[in-house]
Parts: structure tokens; C-alpha cells; sequence
């Protein structure tokens, strides 16, 4: 086995054309990283991403890539996953994407639990389209591309993937990319639905989160908005996966955690995490032959209809 | 229809949904097939759960029949409104099928809840065997200390009726015993307790109305047939071609072909996801292609209108797939949600933004929709498309004896495939061919970028214009390349004479009710025919429906919609006229009579449009209206008491 580094996963002969400044880059780099770290080969990852500028980072990164549809990350990399269930997937959406637009996929990726990960970025905008409100912008707030303020409340991403059902939340940040590859690399691990919400700012549109508010120099304390779970004592992991208290206790205090973000306090890192049957786990026991062998190296094509006739007689 | 040497039988079992109509048919179409009877069925239900009126059309023949037939010689009514109609409601809705039974017909009915029905038969020469169910159910119980219970297990009236029917009809009682242990094979308490119930009603009822006896015809003796309806025969069709993917969200009438792959799936691995929208459906499926696996979804109408974007995916990105399963059923929105239409075959061959190479296909009998669905993986492959298949209601629901299909001659071809030599591997190159080989996540070497956005060879992202006009050519090829390739006669076929003067041109289920009306009508039948049954709807093989209609001076169009929408799509691709169009749009199939009556019609007085419903030829713009009044007039004629004869539809005279 090869000792990947993080250059091979850049692809070759491509120009990134996401602005100068753009958040994307260090969420890009996370990915890669996290990849390198695990020493993932390039070939047995897919990275399956939306439309808007997240959903262009496939293209940059050498790895089978599906740049899918708007909004269908989900489908798309469930779809690969249960075809080869070997393959390292990676779904990458936009906020729009996969709160808006691809919400009911959202929903139902937690609940199926199947062993992917899933890394949104998260701009409250909708940057492609020259920036829109997405659904995590706050009700009366307007950046300088939004005609008006946006008329909704916010969706809390990470209290919507603990009702949901994802096995593993995370939040990240973009311009701290090694923080960011580290949760990564703990979501690909994690045998599950694995999300990681990266904030993410767009220089070119959003000119209220930028590096300077989440860095708090707007603040008259210059306290930082982010902060880390890991530098506290929170452990948002639940030991016992059939402690019914010990579930509901964990994810209360994550639904506390990832309300902070009203407080003006946003923590990053493991918000909840819970090793329960995945999707594929619950297949092979129906169907122990795929246990051994993903579905797409199974021979079917020499099935025998003899059996479902009689059956039929 | 009726020679000296053909015979055939039509039993209709109605009654409320829940009470064991569907049951109770599929026992008698079996035990047919078994007694080696050719069996045609088909089923008419509500969207409903329990209650409303719901009845089961099963034909036997002892030669081989493809519809059904208006007239019944056996009608088993578990309900009142089964023999006369809805007329309790404000807003009546259909007549019963008393007026239906032909003369000299049986009717058997529960004389316990119809207690006037000699009276209201009487002008009828038809013979009634009404007795109160459920005395007899209650004596059969008492054989094994259950006596007096019958109201507890008046679940089984079906089963009283279904025994005594049999009795009737002289079945062997041996062999009507062993139809209710297969079905009830996993209930073996149920089993033996229907098996006491059926055979004491056989018995009863020979004692009780020797007069009545009219044993069924002799069979044609057929042996090993099966009985099938059409979502098991796409289910087959799957599983032989290695399908290793399906996804579907509920809906009527497509539910039922996902069920039976699920219910095989330890035999056969499949992954069956139910997923949270159609929307998901399609994409699931289209990457699950992607990802190395033959895979399909399954819909009807409601759930496909949400699918063209994956379709255009799966088209831009050239996956090997995915087959997308379209069951149509009565439209527009949800529509007539149980009821059987061909209004969705525009939809379908104009599903998605912009122009993208795929397949439609539109199966018209049970051996189509296994022979063709398999073929259609195997397109989906060779030519790195997805597919829609239309198949309808009518065929997806009805039960149908078939000889065991023949999967000797089938082979797989998964198409070209990517292998390790190949140097600089790029997913979309530009080699002549329009299919290029195609990696599978995982391959070592293989790896490939692909984008729903146009893309260069090498699937990044461009706008260029010579890739973009490049680009469109590779992929639009493919369509003229799979008309040449896949063989001609199994997009358009040519049945009876093909030089004759009028031709018949139609296409899904309609194809059994023409076919026995070139083979059987006889004297009865209008003119000499030719009948051209159009299966690839998309790409349109227009030279081929050219070459089949040539020499044609009258061409009718049959179809079950509004618009004629095969009508349309044949003279744009052929520029020849369609002559009459004869149409059905009630949400009811054509039977074998109906379908005489518009060929006739169409033969005898031509014209733009004629449409046919409830049996007869209809003025669209009176008759609905016309029907509407005569069944609330019926109700008025009799306020707030049953009808006292039997209600008779327009149109019907006795």
C-alpha cells in the first residue's frame, strides 16, 4: 500500500475557479488531507457532490467524482455506496443544497444511517447565483448581494441532523483546515451517516460572517465566536448504544451546544456520536452473501428462474 | 366471439374491498390455470381500503384469449351492490353487474342481505342461486365445534361463495381444496378452516340446486403453465437480467413489483430501498448504475413527474441506466389513482430539460414485459442511457396463464468496459464510437470526473463551444445507433395481413383485445387488417412504421387517452396521416367487444375521433353528462328505498 500524501489528491490539469479568498479552498484541503491521513486509496474513494460552487471541489480532487444534481447529494451517494459498499463516499453540498433544496434527502440520510459522509458548506448564501439567502441565514439579516433581508428564521444544521438521525455530527470551520481534516477523518471512520457542517465564509458576497466576525475582532472584547469543543470537557459520545438515558442525556446537551449559535458562541467539533447498526450492517444480515462481496462484484447474471415459476404454477 | 369449437367463460367475483375479492379470484384463476384452462383476469378496484365496490373479471377458454369480455356467465356477489349498484349514495356512481350476466347465466348471491332479488331478476333469464351464507358457514363450522360462530368468521363468506360457485361449475372438490391450501400455504389454521367452509358450501349447493349445475367445459388440458400478473413479470425479467438495484417510493399501481422482488431477496440479492420521494428513486438508481450495479426504479405517473431531472442526469453522464419502471394509470395529478390509461407516453419521451439520448419503451402483453424489460438492461448498457418503460394498470394488476418463459436464448451484454492497458483513461473521449468505455468506482486506473454540467473527455467542466457541439453529437448518436442496432422487429411488429387496406396501429395492452379480434371475430369481424403494434416510442422508429403502414388507405390509431398521443407522435415521425382515432379515456380498459365496436365504427363511419365507454361508441361531449343523469334519475325513481329492478345502464337493452 502506498503512502498517500496530500498532493495525490489533487487532480492534474485543472484550474479551480472558485474566487480568490474563498472558504472552499481550505475545506478542499481538509478533504484531501483527511484522505492522506487515512491513507485511502484514491481509486476506492468517490466524491459525490451538488451543484454551486461546493459542488465543483469533486473536479479537484483525483478520486472518482460524481458532480450530481442540485440538491441530490444524498441519493447519489447512497446509491454508490449500497452498489460498492467498499468504496470511501464522500457527499459535498452547499448550505442551499442539502438544508434547502435537498432537506427531505437530509432528513432521510440520517435516518438510513448508511456509512458515508456528508460535508456541507455552509455560507448562508447561495454564492453561484451571485448570493441569495440560504436556509442558514438568520431572519432580518442582508448581506451586501441580498436586495432584502432575508424573511425566515435560520435552520441549526447540526440540531437537525441529531432529529434526524446522524450517528456522527460535527461542525467545522473553514480557514482551520487541519481542525476541519481532523473531523473529517473521524467522520470517514465512523462506521454511519457522518456529518460535517463547515462554516465557510465567501468573501465575494457575505460580508457578515467573514473571517473577522468569526475571529470576533468585531467584538468589544475581541472574544473569537468559535471556539472548540475538544478544548472543554463536553464528550459528546455516547458509550452505551443501549443506554436509552445515556442516548437522550448526549443529545440533549449536543441540542445545547448547537444552540449556542444564538448566544453568538459557535463551537466546532464532535457534537454527538453513536455506533449503531449501519444501513449495509442491517443488508448483510438480510443478504449475508454481500457481506464478503459488494453488490457490484456479486454474479447475478446467471440466476435461475426456475424456482419463482413453480412458485407461480 | 363463440365458435362450435371455442368456448369461453367469464366469472366476475365482486364485492366491498377487504372482503377476499381479490383472494378469492386469484384462487379460481389458479385452480383454472392448474386445470390447464388458458385464463385471462383483470381486476377493477377503488382507492380505498375497506368498503367500496371492487370486482374481479376472471375468463377461462379452451383457447388462448389476450382480454376480457363484457358479458358474464358467473357473477359471485359478496354485496348488494355488486348485482345492482352504489344507488344508497347521493352521487351514485356505476349499475352493478346484474344487467351484465348474460341469458342463462348464473348469478349467486347471499340471501341473507338481498332478500328481493327474485323479483328484481325476474324479467332476467338468468339462474339465481341465492342462499344465506351465512347458515351455511355456520353449519360447516359446527363439523368442527365451531358451530354458531359465523359472525365471528364472516371473513369467509368469499369462501362459502367460492365453494359453492365451484360447485356449480362441477370443479373437482379436490382440487378446489388444494387451491385454498396454496394460497393460504403460510396459514395453515386459516387454510383448514376455509377448506371445511368451501367444501360444505360445494356440497350444499349441488344438493340444494341440482338444477342449477352446469359443469365448466372441458379443458384444452394445458400442463406446467403459470399464472402471472404483469408486475411479476417485470420482476422476473429483473431478477433474470442480474438487476442488483431497486428503488421505489410507494404508489398504485408500481408497488406490487417491488414487493415481490423484496419478497424474494434472500433467493435473489437485490438491494430494495424504499426511499423518501421519487426524486430520490431515480438518482439512488442512476448512481447505484454508476457504481457498477444494474439498477431500476418503479412508478406510476405521480412519482415519475418528479424524475426527468435524473434522467437527464443519467443521460449527460452516460450511466448504464438507470431502467426506469413507469406503471401509468388514469391522470392528470393523482387522477383515477386505480384505474388503467395510457396518458403518460408524451411525458415520458419529453421527460427533461434539453435533448439527451434515452430509451422509451412500451410493452403490450406479459411475454413483452418480461422479453422486453430484459432487453432493455441490456440497451441501457450498450449504449450508456437511461430507459422508461410504460407498461399500464390493466396488465401490471391482472392475473394471466402463460407458459413458462424461455430464458435459454437470453444473454447479458454489459457493454464496453474500461480496462487496466488502456492508456490515459479519460470516461468521455472522443473515438468515433459514441460509447466510450466506462470505468467503475474502484477500478484501479479507472478513475474518471463527471458533472451534470457539459463536460470535456476527461469529465471536468467546459462551455466551449467545440466540446459542446462535439459533445452533443457523441451523445445524440447514440440514438440512431440504437435503432440500428436493436432488431426492427422488436420495435414495431406487424400482425395479420400485412398488405391489407386498413392498418391498426396501437400500442401497450391494447394489443391482446386486436389480436383476438384478428384471430377470432370471424364473421363478426369488420374488414381484413393489418395491425401494427409500436414498441420503441423513443428514439421513434419512424423509418420502420413508414415501411409497416405503406400501402395503408385507412389508418386508425387505438389508444387509451384524450389526445391520441401515439397518433401524434407517428405523423410527426412519418408525415402520414392518421385517419380516425379511436379512444378510451374512463379509466377502464377496452374489452374484447369494445374494441369491435370502435374497429367497426372506425371501418364502417371514419372519423377524427371516436370514443368508447361503458360498452358502447359515446358522444364525448353529452354522453358522460347523460350517464350522470340517468343513474340520479334511477335513485329519484325510488326515493328512500332500494331499487326494485335492476338498474339499466343507457344503451342497454334486454
Amino acid at each position: 500500500m502506498p503512502d498517500y500524501k496530500l498532493k495525490d489528491f489533487k487532480a492534474d490539469n485543472i484550474h479551480s475557479d472558485w474566487c480568490p479568498g474563498c472558504g472552499d479552498f481550505g475545506i478542499l484541503s481538509s478533504i484531501q488531507m483527511a484522505l492522506a491521513n487515512l491513507n485511502i486509496n484514491p481509486h476506492e474513494t468517490a466524491i459525490v457532490s451538488g451543484i454551486g460552487c461546493s459542488g465543483k471541489t469533486t473536479h479537484y480532487i483525483n478520486a472518482y467524482g460524481f458532480h450530481t444534481l442540485h440538491g441530490r447529494v444524498v441519493p447519489h451517494a447512497t446509491g454508490m455506496k449500497l452498489a460498492n459498499h467498499e468504496l470511501t463516499v464522500i457527499g459535498i453540498g452547499g448550505d442551499g443544497d442539502g438544508y434547502g433544496i435537498g432537506a427531505g434527502h437530509f432528513v432521510a440520510g440520517g435516518r438510513r444511517n448508511l456509512n458515508f459522509t456528508y460535508v456541507i458548506f455552509n455560507n448562508d448564501i447561495y454564492a453561484l447565483t451571485k448570493g441569495q439567502a440560504s436556509p442558514t441565514i438568520g431572519k432580518g439579516k442582508q448581506t451586501k448581494s441580498m436586495p432584502e433581508p432575508s424573511m425566515y428564521e435560520p435552520i441549526n444544521p447540526v440540531a437537525l441532523a441529531l432529529a434526524a438521525g446522524y450517528s456522527f455530527i460535527a461542525r467545522g470551520y473553514a480557514l482551520d483546515v487541519k481542525y476541519t481534516a481532523s473531523l473529517i477523518e473521524q467522520a470517514i471512520q465512523h462506521p454511519g451517516s457522518a456529518l460535517v457542517d463547515v462554516h465557510q465564509t465567501c468573501p465575494a458576497f457575505n460580508n457578515l460572517h467573514t473571517k473577522s466576525w468569526y475571529e470576533g475582532l468585531d467584538r468589544p472584547e475581541r472574544q473569537p465566536r468559535l471556539y472548540k469543543l475538544d478544548a472543554t470537557d463536553y464528550d459528546g459520545t455516547v458509550q452505551n448504544a443501549d443506554d436509552k438515558d445515556e442516548i437522550i442525556w448526549k443529545k440533549r446537551t449536543a441540542m445545547e451546544k448547537a444552540y449556542e449559535i444564538e448566544n453568538d458562541r459557535l463551537p466546532t467539533g464532535v457534537f454527538y456520536q453513536i455506533r449503531t447498526e449501519t444501513l449495509e450492517e442491517y443488508l448483510w444480515e438480510k443478504m449475508p452473501a454481500l457481506a464478503s462481496k459488494p453488490m457490484a462484484e456479486q454474479n447475478v447474471y446467471q440466476r435461475d428462474l426456475e424456482p419463482l415459476f413453480r412458485e407461480l404454477e | 366471439m363463440h365458435s362450435e369449437n371455442r368456448q369461453d367463460f367469464a366469472c366476475v367475483i365482486g364485492g366491498p374491498q377487504g372482503s377476499g375479492v381479490n383472494s378469492t379470484a386469484e384462487l379460481y384463476a389458479k385452480l383454472l390455470t392448474r386445470l390447464g384452462y388458458y385464463v385471462y383476469s383483470n381486476v377493477e378496484y377503488h382507492s380505498n381500503i375497506k368498503g367500496k365496490h371492487s370486482y374481479f373479471r376472471v375468463r377461462a377458454a379452451n383457447y388462448p384469449v389476450r382480454s376480457h369480455t363484457e358479458d358474464i356467465d358467473l357473477l359471485i356477489a359478496l354485496d348488494e351492490e355488486t348485482l345492482f349498484g352504489d344507488f344508497y349514495k347521493n352521487y351514485p356512481s356505476h349499475w352493478g353487474h346484474a344487467h351484465q350476466v348474460r341469458s342463462g347465466g348464473t348469478i349467486i348471491y347471499d340471501s341473507d342481505e338481498i332478500t328481493d332479488a327474485d323479483s328484481r331478476l325476474e324479467a332476467f333469464e338468468v339462474q339465481q342461486v341465492g342462499f344465506p351464507f351465512l347458515e351455511v358457514l355456520n353449519e360447516a363450522l359446527s363439523t368442527i365445534g365451531k358451530g354458531g360462530e359465523g359472525k365471528k368468521y364472516n371473513i369467509m363468506n368469499n369462501t362459502v361463495a367460492y365453494g359453492a360457485g365451484m360447485g356449480l361449475l362441477q370443479i373437482d372438490p379436490d382440487q378446489v381444496e388444494q387451491s385454498i391450501r396454496d394460497g393460504f400455504r403460510k396459514k395453515q389454521k386459516v387454510a383448514d378452516m376455509n377448506v371445511v367452509a368451501a367444501r360444505h358450501a360445494y356440497n350444499y349447493i349441488r344438493e340444494e340446486f341440482p338444477e342449477h349445475i352446469r359443469p365448466l367445459f372441458a379443458s384444452p388440458g394445458l400442463e406446467h403453465r403459470i399464472m402471472i400478473k404483469g408486475s411479476q413479470a417485470v420482476g422476473l425479467a429483473k431478477i433474470k437480467a442480474g438487476c442488483g438495484f431497486q428503488s421505489y417510493y410507494p404508489i398504485t399501481p408500481a408497488t406490487d413489483e417491488s414487493t415481490y422482488l423484496e419478497e424474494h431477496q434472500d433467493q435473489y440479492p437485490m438491494i430494495i430501498m424504499q426511499t423518501e420521494d421519487e426524486v430520490s428513486s431515480v438518482n439512488m438508481a442512476a448512481s447505484a448504475a454508476h457504481g457498477g450495479i444494474r439498477a431500476s426504479t418503479s412508478t406510476s405517473g405521480p412519482g415519475f413527474a418528479l424524475m426527468p431531472e435524473g434522467l437527464g442526469y443519467a443521460a449527460i453522464t452516460e450511466a448504464p441506466g438507470p431502467v426506469v419502471c413507469l406503471y401509468q394509470r388514469g391522470g392528470p395529478s393523482t387522477g383515477i389513482p386505480t384505474r388503467t390509461e395510457q396518458g403518460d407516453l408524451r411525458m415520458a419521451i419529453h421527460a427533461g430539460q434539453g435533448d439527451f439520448p434515452m430509451i422509451v419503451f412500451a410493452p403490450g402483453d406479459m411475454e413483452e414485459y418480461f422479453y422486453g424489460t430484459y432487453d432493455i438492461f441490456n440497451l441501457c448498457d450498450q449504449f450508456q442511457v437511461p430507459a422508461v418503460i410504460l407498461y399500464d394498470k390493466y396488465l401490471a394488476s391482472g392475473f394471466i396463464s402463460s407458459e413458462r418463459f424461455d430464458t435459454s436464448e437470453m444473454t447479458i451484454d454489459r457493454g464496453s468496459r474500461y480496462s487496466l492497458e488502456a492508456p490515459q483513461y479519460m470516461r468521455y473521449r472522443f473515438d468515433g464510437s459514441p460509447v466510450s468505455p466506462r470505468a467503475i468506482p474502484g477500478e484501479e486506473g479507472g478513475i474518471f470526473w463527471t458533472s451534470s454540467d457539459e463536460h470535456q473527455p476527461d469529465g471536468h467542466i467546459t462551455e466551449g463551444v467545440g466540446n459542446r457541439m462535439a459533445m452533443m453529437h457523441k451523445r445524440m448518436s447514440k440514438l440512431s445507433m440504437i435503432l440500428e442496432k436493436y432488431p426492427t422487429e422488436k420495435q414495431v411488429a406487424v400482425y395479420g395481413d400485412p398488405e391489407a387496406d386498413v392498418a391498426v396501429v396501437s400500442w401497450g395492452s391494447n394489443k391482446g383485445a386486436i389480436l383476438d379480434i384478428l384471430d377470432y371475430a370471424d364473421e363478426q369481424q369488420p374488414a381484413p387488417f393489418r395491425f401494427v403494434q409500436i414498441r420503441l416510442m423513443h428514439p421513434f422508429p419512424g423509418e420502420a412504421v413508414t415501411a409497416a403502414l405503406e400501402g395503408a388507405e385507412t389508418i386508425i390509431c387505438v389508444e387509451q387517452n384524450w389526445s391520441a398521443q401515439l397518433a401524434g407522435l407517428v405523423q410527426e415521425h412519418t408525415c402520414i396521416p392518421i385517419d380516425v382515432r379511436v379512444l378510451k379515456f374512463d379509466g377502464r380498459p377496452f374489452s374484447c367487444d369494445e374494441m369491435l365496436l370502435g374497429l367497426r365504427e372506425a371501418f364502417e363511419r371514419p372519423r377524427k375521433r371516436i370514443v368508447i365507454s361503458n360498452n358502447g361508441i359515446r358522444d364525448e361531449e353529452t354522453w358522460g353528462r347523460e350517464e350522470i343523469e340517468q343513474l340520479q334519475q334511477e335513485k329519484a325513481r325510488r326515493p328512500r328505498q332500494k331499487p326494485t329492478s335492476v338498474p339499466l345502464p343507457p344503451g342497454y337493452n334486454r
